[in-house]
């Protein structure tokens, strides 16, 4: 036998694998010669050596559970024990989740949607409730729209991508339309554009009084086959953007992206995507941040792609942009009705806070925000009056809520 | 604190987020210990690690567990192993001359470590994937010979040449170690003199 069949039997011994008959044979080989006994102590410290691959890595599960929670959406438990008053000299962390579950269902929020577009003459929809509201707009996009979040409802085109030729006048004539939903020429130009080929798939609104009439949306008999189209009660397009909404869009398979108008020369495209738009009136630039899939971005001359996991944030003064890798923080949590604060400034957790309710808050006095951070977990908090409790609890101030939607606050020490 | 398979599941069936935060804590270290051993790559490692603990996570309605670290180990084990095996590189890796590769000291990860342990991650690191995979198998997840060769998809008849490969191979570069440990103190010894 030669010596690598024995190495082979020490490695079986070291494994625990021997059997009687190779046991006895490895033996013998070992007390024929001293050199070979030596070779199984070698065999065995290198075996005992090898006990230490890997084993001292060290890994932060504390950590890494907050990024897994954070990547699943898995809400957090609470932890109102480690929020404590703050002193008035240095600086503490404070912790403070809020889980809200707030949300309807789809169903329910399209339901209400439904309700919204038939009572009303309007083409302005608006987030007037305490809580985001989600809505099916048509078969490919659903949204979820944060309190005093607005936007136009405004004609949803889709085409196939096989509809060469003929595309850039149908997208031209279907932009043109979408710029004058509501008026009575919209009929005409409908009919234009969907009887340009049959291989487009249109699916329009004509004029605010047949809004949310799924009869009339598929009534366009010109506008080619609207089977696509026809599975869906709503069909209807963003525009002009103000607010937060969180988007869901999922084209079917051979149809030309989603067109979503944010506000002047800038849209957002996409085929298969979700992400979250922040586009407040009051901020200078706008942020798209990627949960899955990639988006097409275009501010006029700019055509920028986004993709999973990338925020893109835009100023809309310079027309200056950049894309950073998304926050720590889930940027994404807020559309299921969970609000979270992470080691977050206190004058930006008042914002958070005015944005996921809709309210007001008023601070009297903001100089004393410095170094003030919370830092957090909290568990199914249910409403605005615990939040407030528990900010109370948290940061020595005075809160007093004035109204359902005015917040006062005072004496932030 | 640690808990019991038992109290956790119990707390993890009453209370989804609760309970996985509970078991993610108590048992994410030690996971990603199995999975890095077989992977090699920490950020994969730990990817691996959270789908598992997802999977968990997702089926917590009607799961039936008898043992909950040994269902989250062979899950993660197996999630290796796949992720491994579909690696470009693996088909030929086996063919792959063996040489100390240039990662001593490179990673962040041997930052951490002494010498020795960085020696000892880098040479087994550094064996062909085969041989690697199964000697950690074998070494680490306690299989036998007849589970790898089931795992891999390879005859025991291979199993055996390979740990046989394995340990040479370990024994014969810690042996060069060694000696270089050997000369670098003498020649210590003479620049202190």
């Amino acid at each position: 036998m030669n010596k690598d069949f024995y190495i082979s039997l020490i490695a079986k011994k070291l494994s625990n694998e021997l059997n009687a008959a190779e046991l006895k044979d490895l033996s013998t080989w070992l007390s024929g010669d001293k050199v070979n006994d030596l070779s199984l102590n070698q065999f065995k410290k290198t075996w005992d050596l090898t006990q230490d691959y890997k084993s001292s890595l060290s890994f932060d599960a504390g950590t890494a559970f907050q990024s897994f929670a954070s990547k699943y959406e898995i809400p957090t438990a609470p932890k109102i024990a480690n929020i404590e008053p703050k002193s008035k000299v240095g600086v503490k962390r404070y912790v403070l989740i809020f889980a809200l579950l707030m949300l309807t269902s789809a169903f329910v929020g399209s339901l209400i949607f439904n309700n919204y577009f038939k009572n009303s003459n309007s083409n302005n929809v608006s987030n007037t409730e305490m809580h985001a509201q989600t809505f099916a707009l048509n078969d490919a996009i659903n949204i979820t729209v944060a309190p005093n979040s607005r936007f136009e409802k405004g004609v949803y085109t889709i085409q196939r991508k096989d509809s060469d030729v003929n595309n850039g006048q149908s997208a031209t004539n279907a932009s043109k339309l979408n710029n004058s939903v509501g008026s009575s020429s919209n009929v005409a130009s409908n009919t234009n554009v969907g009887s340009s080929t049959n291989a487009q798939r249109n699916t329009k609104f004509q004029s605010n009084t047949n809004v949310g009439s799924s009869t009339n949306a598929q009534s366009n008999t010109d506008a080619g086959s609207n089977t696509n189209a026809g599975s869906s009660t709503d069909n209807y397009s963003v525009e002009n953007f103000y607010g937060q909404g969180y988007f869901d869009v999922n084209v079917p398979n051979g149809m030309k992206a989603a067109k979503i108008e944010i506000e002047d020369n800038r849209y957002i495209e996409t085929e298969n995507a979700t992400f979250n738009l922040q586009n407040y009136e009051e901020d200078d630039f706008s942020v798209i941040d990627v949960q899955t899939g990639s988006v097409k971005f275009v501010a006029g001359e700019n055509i920028l792609n986004v993709t999973e996991g990338q925020r893109l944030i835009y100023n809309e003064k310079s027309g200056t942009y950049k894309t950073v890798k998304l926050p720590e923080l889930n940027p994404f949590q807020w559309h299921k009705g969970v609000l979270v604060f992470d080691n977050t400034p206190l004058d930006v957790a008042f914002t958070n806070i005015e944005r996921f309710f809709g309210v007001n808050i008023n601070v009297a006095d903001n100089s004393s925000f410095d170094n003030k951070n919370f830092t957090a977990t909290l568990y199914k908090a249910s409403n605005l009056n615990d939040c407030l409790e528990l900010l109370s609890e948290s940061v020595d101030m005075k809160i007093e809520r004035l109204n359902e939607r005015d917040i006062q606050i005072t004496e932030i020490k | 604190m640690n808990y019991t398979d038992a109290e956790l599941l119990e707390v993890f069936t009453q209370d989804g987020s609760k309970g996985i935060e509970l078991i993610f804590k108590q048992y994410y270290e030690v996971m990603c210990r199995t999975a890095i051993r077989i992977t090699k790559e920490r950020s994969l490692a730990e990817d691996i690690v959270q789908e598992v603990f997802y999977e968990l996570y997702k089926k917590r309605e009607g799961l039936k567990i008898q043992s909950l670290v040994g269902y989250l180990k062979r899950a993660v084990y197996n999630r290796s192993i796949n992720k491994v095996k579909g690696r470009k590189d693996h088909v030929d890796a086996d063919e792959m001359a063996y040489e100390l590769t240039d990662n001593m000291n490179n990673s962040q990860d041997d930052m951490e470590y002494g010498e020795l342990e960085t020696f000892i991650n880098s040479v087994i690191d550094s064996l062909p994937e085969k041989c690697r995979l199964v000697f950690v198998l074998n070494r680490f997840e306690q299989l036998s010979y007849k589970e790898v060769a089931a795992k891999l998809d390879i005859s025991v008849k291979t199993v055996e040449n390979q740990m046989s490969k394995a340990l040479k191979k370990l024994r014969a570069e810690f042996e060069n170690y060694k000696y270089l440990e050997k000369i670098l103190d003498e020649d210590r010894g003479i620049l202190s003199e």
